[in-house]
């Protein structure tokens, strides 16, 4: 064979060069678009970031996410191994195969095309520098992609091999481009080796050239196969931008925003855009969703949530059937924070009055105090959690007011997961200026819901404690002591406080100090919720019923002699289907302080007379 | 002397059931079923956290919208703080934030 | 453990009004009743009761008729004394106790009766948080030991009674209506009264199910010559002031208005709840309920998976006194029917 002048234009790439052209085009447009649907402050950043060392982290973490999958890998490595084939693989034959061209020509200019269909323009006895490393690290990736191909092919028909109950449908543009995809890389596979003959460039293409020029025409086949090779690419480019795989593409963008500081707590409808079409719809996010595995809805996972926006068929049904437990932001290996999203969307469905509350004036001033205590609503249905916290603050010596429940609003966060920003900003406006009336330094509450809610929306200037956070600082700070128990517990982690808020450690402290905590299957990040959330309006009780049976089960399948939770509401939840008893942290301390017999002063007192 | 009975809206003086647009109240049957289960105890409204300060009475709300009275509440569904309580304690396993949430839609649509 | 291979003849299990009337039955018709009771005292719920409804009679009178005929007969009650199991046995059936006695007999009526409702699990009532909160069980033992309740009278103004504590509530899995507790809360109201002439006395309902005879009139002369106030709506929650004093929380359905109130002690109407024993029912209730289940096709109402034992009582689902003293007997009966039929072949 002999080589052909990489100047001369085979009539073959045409569809190659023409699909490339239209998804430069085509991402070109849409991304500048989304960044023009940035609020300002999203610009503003954008700006400011972009020629920063962020931009440097940002590329770091597109090779170890876009490229290596990282995450997906530690979530299930064999899915991980095939995504990284593939994403990997590819990067690599693109930059090795310009390299290589290079390499021979000498030149950085030469024709984009060149590259891609290398093998046809140039002949394996043609030698250049290193062109044996290069041809064998091509037939290496190549290798590797078409292993990763293997793996695909093998989870479409048996999901199970690859550690997964539930996998995603394809519609049919998916399935097109998914044809066309996996159509690219055998195709250039047997063009190369047919390219090759029986002179062969390295291990793969070589050998299988050669067995291949043993007994078929090769010389007559070559170019028809690179025909269905640059068809392939033509077609996947084309339909990409419509189909699931426009994650590929989007997630490097958005890996840059994220990096870039853009804020995800604003309602920015352009950073939401790079979000919701950085999902791969990898289906990750379904096997770790109560409400499929207990309950049996299969239409409201996030990877649901981000087709239907995508296609545009969001249903407000499905949308408001979600506990916002955030299980699967937690698990989503492109890190997508689903509930937000969700929060977001749901606000086109929300119905705001500007006469809404009304009746919600000026508060009357709170009485002044130091540490102001809110309960919170549901607490309010469980009095056992105020009714302790009250003894162990009496105990303490605290100077504390209870901020009575006839004078607060709620906290507002039931008003804002359901979408309605701004009557949840009325809300906030209210409780904000009741805290703040009280002059206190700082302000604790018993209920995981209210305490995100004060961290993340209220802006408030006094720290904000989780009961949990403030016990154990009594008990750190020695102003509280409790006596150890023979009890073994289990501890639930609430949605809102632990993946919510990232406290783990401190309710696991302090019930250590009554007891023994012994742990159960689904501890910290991976708890399970308790079905009682108030994100999720359309769930029935039966449904409800059933996810809290099997997190009770769980729970109790360590054999505790008591089940401990910091969250009114899943107390509640809980205590409805368990035979073991069920207490708030609280509960757990006030039931274990040590009763200080003497307080210190008169003690002290009680000395100096009998001195 | 004038009674305030929570209500600034007036209420109509009887329930002429032949009258009345049923409509709306069928739609919500259908798509809240569980509403049909209220036995009309009250407890949601005792333990509303909106009712002490506005006499928002959500069981008289979604029972006379059942009744087909829809269109007298759109202001009564506005103080609702969709704090959950409601549904918390109902005995009859009746999902009020969603009544109250379609009630909202229903008027509106 | 003891293995002593007794021959009893008959077995009644649980020494309430159901097991005592069934025991009485049983010796009338020429049997040798035998009685297990687990507890040290007999009488089952009648012996903790101070006075019945509707007509005040005092439970320990209403006991005495059902023992004293026993007693005479020297009906061996073998106090604390719980049965665990029952299964066939070539002499009839065999019978197991907690401490692993077994003892054989001809067949048994049992009539384990229910227990309370534990009024802890309604949280939002604050039941063994507040002081001031009792159950209705709480005062009729109350009442029973000393005749009166540990509040001061001149302290008392209002006192609150709350009807369906732990029944027709799904939020603690109890969907059915214990039957009796409207009857007892206006029963209680009236001993309110009685006890603190000069308190109000409000009853807060759902529905009133007075279904017996003279339980009407007891409500009406609750309402006309006691001065009872009923208000429906259902306590959704209650808490506890700087005092001890209770703050009630509920909807006048009635009038339409959320509605507060302070209260000086308030009395829950605890509900009653079953247990399931696999050896005498596999079917579950419709209602979800752990009471036994028994054919509800009215001519099977007594009968239970081993042929020669007898169901009774409230351990089949709520029920008076009266209800299930009857229900004993027809136990009783019916069991009377079945070794006679057995004897014939
Ligand atoms: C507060 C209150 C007040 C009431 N007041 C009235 C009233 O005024 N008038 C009226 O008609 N009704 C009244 N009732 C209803 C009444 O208590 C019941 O109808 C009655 O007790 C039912 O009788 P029983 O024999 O079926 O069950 P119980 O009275 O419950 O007796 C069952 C007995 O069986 C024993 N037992 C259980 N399991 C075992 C076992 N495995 N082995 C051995 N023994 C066992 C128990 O210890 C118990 O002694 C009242 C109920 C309540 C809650
Ligand atoms: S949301 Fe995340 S976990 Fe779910 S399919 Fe998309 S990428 Fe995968
Ligand atoms: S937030 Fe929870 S309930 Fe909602 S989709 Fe994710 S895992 Fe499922
Ligand atoms: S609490 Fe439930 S049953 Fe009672 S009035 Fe409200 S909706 Fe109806
Ligand atoms: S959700 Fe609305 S109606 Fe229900 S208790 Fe809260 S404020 Fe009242
Ligand atoms: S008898 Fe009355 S108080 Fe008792 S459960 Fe039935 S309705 Fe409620």
């Amino acid at each position: 064979m002999s080589t052909i002048p990489t100047h001369t234009f085979p009539l073959f790439v045409v569809p190659f060069l023409i699909g490339l052209l239209f998804i430069s085009v085509w991402l070109l447009f849409l991304f500048l678009k989304w960044i023009g649907e940035l609020d300002r402050n999203g610009l503003v950043k954008f700006g400011q970031n972009i020629l920063t060392k962020k931009t440097l982290r940002a590329i770091g973490e597109v090779f170890m996410e876009s490229l290596l999958h990282r995450k997906l890998f530690r979530k299930n490595p064999l899915l991980g191994y095939m995504h990284m084939c593939f994403a990997f693989g590819w990067f690599m034959i693109i930059l090795i195969g310009k390299l290589e061209v290079i390499a021979y020509s000498g030149k950085i200019t030469a024709r984009p095309y060149v590259a891609i269909f290398f093998k046809h323009f140039v002949s394996p006895e043609e030698k250049f520098v290193r062109s044996g490393m290069y041809s064998f690290l091509m037939d290496f990736f190549l290798l590797m992609i078409l292993s990763g191909l293997f793996l695909a092919a093998l989870k479409r028909f048996r999901s199970k091999t690859l550690g997964m109950t539930h996998t995603t449908r394809h519609n049919r543009i998916d399935r097109w481009t998914l044809a066309f995809l996996w159509l690219i890389f055998p195709a250039r596979f047997l063009a190369e080796s047919i390219a090759s003959g029986s002179e062969g460039y390295s291990f793969l293409t070589g050998q299988t050239g050669r067995l291949l020029a043993s007994f078929l025409p090769v010389q007559q086949m070559e170019i028809p196969f690179w025909w269905i090779y640059s068809i392939a690419l033509f077609g996947f480019f084309i339909l990409l931008p419509f189909s699931r795989y426009m994650h590929i593409p989007t997630e490097v963008a958005y890996i840059f925003l994220k990096n870039w500081g853009l804020d995800k707590r604003r309602v920015n409808r352009g950073f939401t855009n790079f979000e919701i079409y950085s999902c791969s719809r990898c289906g990750v996010c379904i096997d770790v969703c109560q409400l499929k595995t207990q309950a049996g809805i299969g239409t409201v996972q996030a990877v649901n949530f981000t087709r239907d926006i995508r296609s545009g068929s969001l249903c407000e049904e499905d949308l408001k059937n979600c506990l916002m437990c955030g299980r699967c932001n937690e698990a989503c290996p492109v890190g997508i924070d689903i509930t937000l999203q969700k929060q977001m969307y749901r606000g086109q469905f929300a119905r705001f009055d500007k006469n809404e509350f009304t009746y919600l004036n000026t508060p009357t001033p709170a009485e002044q105090s130091t540490v102001v205590y809110f309960p919170g609503c549901m607490s309010s249905l469980s009095p056992g959690i105020e009714q302790s916290m009250v003894k162990i603050m009496e105990q303490a010596g605290e100077d504390f007011k209870v901020l009575g429940d006839e004078q607060r609003a709620c906290c507002g966060r039931p008003m804002l997961l359901s979408g309605n920003t701004e009557a949840a900003q009325k809300l906030i406006a209210f409780n904000r200026d009741f805290i703040l009336s009280s002059n206190a330094k700082m302000l604790v509450t018993s209920c995981p819901i209210c305490y995100k809610m004060f961290r993340e929306n209220y802006q408030l200037p006094i720290p904000v404690l989780h009961h949990s956070e403030y016990l154990l600082q009594l008990a750190e700070t020695g102003k509280i002591e409790m006596e150890k128990q023979q009890l073994r517990m289990v501890y639930h982690d609430p949605c809102d406080l632990g993946r919510g808020s990232k406290i783990y450690d401190q309710p696991r402290q302090l019930l250590q100090q009554a007891g023994t905590l012994v742990p159960s299957n689904f501890e910290r990040e991976n708890a399970l919720c308790c079905g009682g959330s108030l994100g999720n309006t359309k769930i029935n009780q039966a449904s409800k019923d059933k996810i809290t049976k099997h997190l009770v089960e769980e729970l109790s399948a360590p054999n505790p002699e008591l089940l401990a939770t910091a969250c009114p509401v899943c107390k509640r939840t809980i205590a409805r289907h368990s035979s073991i008893k069920v207490m708030d942290i609280a509960e757990v301390v006030a039931e274990n302080i040590r009763k200080k017999t003497i307080q210190p002063n008169v003690k002290e007192e009680f000395e100096s007379l009998l001195k | 002397m004038t009674h305030s009975f929570g209500y600034s809206i007036s209420q109509s003086r009887e329930t002429n059931w032949d009258k009345l647009d049923h409509r709306f109240a069928d739609k919500l049957l259908d798509l809240e079923p569980s509403v049909r289960l209220c036995v009309g105890c009250g407890s949601c409204t005792g333990t509303c956290t909106a009712a002490p300060r506005s006499g928002f009475d959500i069981r008289k709300v979604h029972t006379r919208f059942r009744r087909g009275e829809a269109g007298a509440f759109v202001a009564e569904l506005e103080k609702c703080m969709f704090c959950g309580k409601c549904s918390m304690v109902c005995p009859r396993g009746v999902n009020i934030r969603n009544v109250m949430d379609l009630m909202k839609k229903l008027i509106e649509a | 453990m003891t293995n002593k291979q007794t021959q009893f003849p008959i077995a009644v299990i649980g020494s309430g009004p159901a097991g005592l009337a069934a025991a009485n039955t049983l010796l009338a018709l020429g049997h040798q009743p035998v009685i297990f009771e687990k507890e040290k005292i007999t009488g089952g719920k009648l012996s903790r009761w101070h006075q019945l409804f509707p007509g005040f009679i005092s439970a320990a009178e209403i006991q005495e008729q059902l023992i004293g005929p026993l007693k005479k007969a020297s009906v061996k009650i073998s106090t604390e004394t719980e049965v665990k199991t029952m299964k066939p046995d070539s002499g009839g059936l065999e019978i197991e106790t907690a401490s692993g006695e077994k003892i054989i007999a001809k067949g048994a009526v049992w009539a384990s009766g229910y227990t309370e409702f534990d009024a802890r699990r309604k949280e939002e009532y604050g039941y063994g948080l507040y002081k001031n909160v009792l159950t209705s069980a709480d005062v009729e033992e109350m009442l029973a030991k000393d005749g009166k309740l540990p509040f001061d009278s001149a302290d008392v103004k209002r006192i609150g009674i709350l009807h369906c504590v732990g029944s027709r509530d799904e939020k603690v899995g109890n969907t059915y209506c214990s039957k009796v507790c409207c009857i007892c809360a206006v029963k209680q109201a009236i001993e309110m009264k009685k006890l603190y002439p000069s308190a109000e006395v409000f009853n807060f309902y759902m529905d009133l199910r007075l279904f017996g005879k003279g339980y009407e009139e007891l409500y009406r002369e609750a309402q006309m010559d006691w001065q009872v106030n009923f208000i429906r709506g259902r306590v959704s929650e209650l808490a506890e002031d700087q005092q001890g004093k209770i703050r009630m929380k509920t909807e006048d359905t009635l009038t339409g208005v959320p509605m507060k109130m302070t209260l000086d002690f308030v009395i829950l109407m605890v509900g009653m709840e079953g247990k399931r024993f696999s050896f005498l029912s596999e079917n579950k209730n419709t209602d979800g309920s752990d009471f036994i289940s028994y054919p509800e096709n009215f001519t099977g109402e007594n009968q239970t998976a081993l042929p020669n034992v007898m169901v009774a009582g409230a351990c089949k689902g709520p029920s008076t006194i009266v209800d299930a003293m009857n229900d004993g007997k027809s136990a009783a009966l019916a069991l009377h029917q079945y070794l006679i039929s057995q004897a014939e072949k």
